[in-house]
């Protein structure tokens, strides 16, 4: 069981740096491995992995799935996940389609 | 809080924030270095339209991103947004789509996301507008660039009798095998690519050095063809899968495709109705179902 899940975007031009870096060997585990290493390696990385030993929401400091919104506000302290009522997954599935579904034709 | 709608399909973004709204063309290029979506992503080559539901999922937080840029958007924000209908239903599970499209757009301005389906939106934004609520069954139909989605529901029961995702059907479709043959005197290469597609439905007309032909008539009357063989393919479903109950006494038109829609429906006892700003309908659907004005 994976204990942490990381995101790669292929489109990341750190990660197609280094995905161009290993173009010879044409494994993608091998491009995968080494998109990590470059990753955990960087600042951002560090933090990443600092705050999920801390057990924190990585979320806020993970710039890469937000960079578009993020770029016009000052750091924030990590926050807390928000309560989001769809996607806490205790609820998602039947009961979230259902209610959903119902709100459309209410 | 205010609520950011972004409605991401295969030929455009639309957005609504308080009074503004507007649209974003669903095309990106990517050079090596910088990420370009929207219009000026168009303007040199390598640039392609957003086509698979993978594609979809990937890039609506860059679209995003663009939308609230073009909002203006001052604090925080609760984010509405959709999937195509049959899409979301199966996505939304653990693990799925739905949850994972959800926490990549939660970021700094963003402290809520909720993902709708698309295709239901537009029946929202109708019973919202009605009265009194129809009697019988109503077809809802969203016509995009590359899905249909299409809804039997009865507003008196609030249910849905039957509904789906139709893929590579719609404005492509409808462009390629309708419009295309009435306008092929003036297309001497004879043809386009979808790219090109997308942009000559767009403009509504075609140019050759000093000439330039409008096509505006020709759309409109493509886009009945259209409709009319996909209300019969439609009718085939409905058969199959619900039988005698599958009568219906009127049909919303809304989506992108329907905006290409101005004339008449020979229809006879059948209601059509193209909802107004017919592609802003989803939109205006999700808004109301999370809760903004």
């Amino acid at each position: 069981m994976a204990q942490y899940t990381l995101k790669i975007k292929t489109y990341d031009p750190g990660i197609v740096c280094a995905f161009e870096r290993l173009r010879k060997s044409r494994k993608q585990s091998a491009y995968t491995h080494e998109a990590l290493k470059y990753f955990l390696a960087s600042e951002q990385g560090a933090r990443v992995m600092e705050l999920m030993v801390h057990e924190t929401s990585p979320v806020p400091t993970m710039p890469e799935k937000t960079e578009g919104l993020q770029r016009d506000v000052p750091p924030q302290e990590p926050l807390v996940q928000p309560e989001r009522p769809g996607y806490s997954t205790d609820n998602i599935g039947e009961d979230y389609c259902a209610s959903v579904l119902g709100k459309i034709l209410d | 809080m205010g609520v950011f709608v972004c409605d991401l399909g295969f030929s455009s973004a639309k957005w609504m924030y308080e009074e503004r709204k507007g649209r974003i063309i669903s095309a990106f290029r990517y050079d090596g270095d910088n990420l370009l979506v929207g219009e000026e992503a168009l303007l040199s080559s390598g640039s392609s339209y957003l086509k698979t539901m993978e594609e979809l999922v990937r890039f609506y937080p860059e679209f995003v991103g663009h939308c609230v840029k073009a909002a203006k958007v001052e604090g925080l924000i609760s984010l509405a947004v959709g999937l195509p209908y049959s899409y979301w239903q199966d996505q939304n599970k653990p693990g799925g789509a739905v949850p994972s499209l959800g926490k990549a757009l939660t970021g700094a301005l963003i402290t809520d996301v909720a993902v709708f389906p698309q295709g239901l939106g537009g029946l929202r934004d109708y019973l919202d507008n009605v009265e009194e609520r129809p009697e019988g069954n109503v077809l809802g139909i969203d016509i995009g660039f590359n899905t249909i989605i299409f809804t039997l529901f009865s507003p008196q029961k609030k249910q849905i009798i039957y509904g789906k995702t139709l893929n590579k059907r719609g404005v492509h479709q409808m462009a390629t095998s309708y419009l295309l043959p009435r306008i092929k005197d003036l297309a001497p290469s004879g043809t386009f690519t979808p790219v090109e597609i997308a942009f000559l439905i767009e403009k509504g007309y075609l140019q050759y050095g000093f000439d330039r032909h409008d096509v505006r008539k020709e759309i409109n009357e493509a886009g009945i063809a259209y409709i009319e063989h996909i209300i019969r393919d439609v009718q085939g479903e409905l058969q199959a899968h619900v039988g005698m109950h599958a009568d219906f006494d009127r049909v919303l038109l809304f989506g992108g495709g329907a905006a290409l829609l101005k004339g008449e429906f020979p229809a006879k006892n059948i209601e059509v109705i193209v909802l107004p700003a017919p592609e802003f309908a989803n939109a205006r659907g999700f808004r109301s179902l999370a809760g903004g004005k």
